[in-house]
């Protein structure tokens, strides 16, 4: 009995036919071209009508996101598990960095109470009407697809959720975009450094107001600065409130440098390992007037 | 019978639908992957297999793209349509040729697609880098599915 046997190389694999063939086989080259032909002009009509480009467009964004989300879902969860068994590993460090972190907040609400009562003073006296509250609605990220040219993130909330077109989506760090478009169970987030991206902002220090655009990079630039000579490398950005979308005063970055005329921004909120965002959304009339009456019955 | 024969036929589009879906969620840094990743599954069924790739697949494959990378619908349907019939007059000389041509001939066509994209779309510098990792993974994806190849034309 042979231990070894000789290596026999495959022949070459024969060509099978087709077992299931059609008429139209011998024609396959000239019907392609026809059906680009007709893909073609077809596509480019529907172009020119947004009455079907945009329904379309938006049936392609539910369907397109929501197999995403199906296809993402076990890498999610492996990764949800992975990361719960690290925070099990490190569970005694994790504790003790959260009770400091826990008390360096209490300090900071002590700090922070008697200014919030100076200020509604202030606002009482100088008869100055209290902006209106915002709510938070928490979501969490689906994917964050990248080609390289557009930065944004698919959300697993929609407009079944209560989600509308430009609504501000935060994180505890700062401002990290606006929703810009809205599906049923779903929503696309288009991130500040994308080139679509313009939010009106102001300096903290020389309270000079502009517009933040995307570049298309880590670092958006300020544009239509009112006075470029005032603006200073480190200063604080926030929202200026202008255009009704982002409340005013939010966290949006620092002016990292100054370079050419241009002024570019480091953002403060971190897009790498983001799970979940808040939306926010201010408080309708209603409800403020529900909650007041509860109040006062209590 | 018929459905495991559609299945196996249907394997090139999903193979490029996974790598679209995968492929979008990777980048070092600000470096992506797409799209030149998903180019590589379309160039390869191009040139070895076209008969399970047809045309009109190729239509939906680039409005899935589009719509899941916020870009212009139809754009990638026309380019990766265009990449079909230019591959049906490339391919009789290609496949003759060694694995260093084939790698070769991707790297151009890879090449002008991720311009012309670029270009239309408005990108930046950093679209390109997607074509030199396409380029660089060229030989692993293309092993990966050379083995889904070889299998599927033991059944169809």
């Amino acid at each position: 009995m042979s231990v070894f046997r000789r290596y026999k190389p495959p022949g070459p694999l024969k060509r099978k036919a087709n077992p299931y063939p059609t008429r139209t086989y011998p024609f396959r080259q000239k019907i392609s071209i026809l059906v680009f032909a007709f893909f073609l002009l077809g596509g480019a009509a529907l172009r020119f009508y947004p009455s079907l480009y945009n329904p379309l467009s938006s049936f392609l964004f539910e369907g397109t996101a929501s197999f995403q989300r199906i296809f993402i879902y076990p890498f999610q969860q492996a990764h949800t598990f992975l990361k719960d068994s690290y925070t099990f590993i490190n569970l005694k460090n994790e504790h003790a960095a959260l009770v400091q972190e826990n008390k360096d907040l209490k300090w900071k609400l002590q700090v922070l109470h008697p200014l919030q009562h100076e200020n509604n003073v202030l606002r009482q006296q100088l008869n100055v009407s209290t902006p209106r509250p915002y709510m938070h609605r928490v979501a969490r990220i689906v994917s964050s697809p990248y080609d390289g040219i557009h930065y944004f993130f698919l959300i697993a909330a929609g407009s079944d959720q209560g989600l509308t077109k430009d609504q501000a989506v935060v994180d505890p760090d700062g401002v990290l975009g606006r929703i810009e478009k809205v599906g049923h169970h779903v929503a696309r987030v288009l991130l500040l450094n994308d080139v679509n991206s313009r939010v009106p902002v102001m300096t903290e220090g020389s309270h000079q107001k502009a517009i933040l655009a995307g570049e298309g990079n880590f670092f958006p630039t300020l544009v239509y600065v009112t006075d470029i000579q005032k603006i200073k490398p480190g200063e604080k950005v926030v929202t200026s409130g202008v255009g009704g979308i982002f409340p005013p005063g939010l966290p949006v970055g620092y002016i990292n440098d100054i370079t050419g005329g241009k002024i570019h921004v480091r953002l403060l909120a971190s897009y790498k390992n983001l799970e979940w965002v808040h939306i926010l959304h201010p408080q309708s009339a209603s409800f403020l007037q529900e909650v007041q009456t509860n109040l006062e019955e209590q | 019978m018929k459905f495991l024969f559609l299945t196996l036929r249907g394997l090139p589009v999903f193979s490029i639908i996974c790598f679209i879906m995968g492929g979008s969620c990777l980048h070092i840094g600000q470096a992506p992957f797409l799209p030149a990743f998903y180019l590589i599954p379309t160039y390869y069924w191009i040139i070895f297999r076209p008969q399970d790739l047809p045309l009109w697949s190729l239509f939906f494959v680039g409005l899935l793209y589009d719509s899941l990378m916020k870009g212009e619908l139809l754009l990638s349907s026309i380019l990766l349509m265009l990449s079909w019939v230019f591959g049906q007059h490339i391919r009789p000389f290609l496949i003759p040729h060694s694995f260093f041509f084939i790698w070769g001939a991707f790297a151009i066509y890879s090449l002008v697609y991720t311009s012309l994209y670029a270009l239309f779309v408005g990108g930046t510098p950093l679209v390109m880098l997607s074509w030199i990792y396409g380029v660089l993974l060229y030989p692993f994806i293309t092993w990966l599915l050379s083995s889904l190849h070889l299998r599927v034309r033991l059944y169809v």
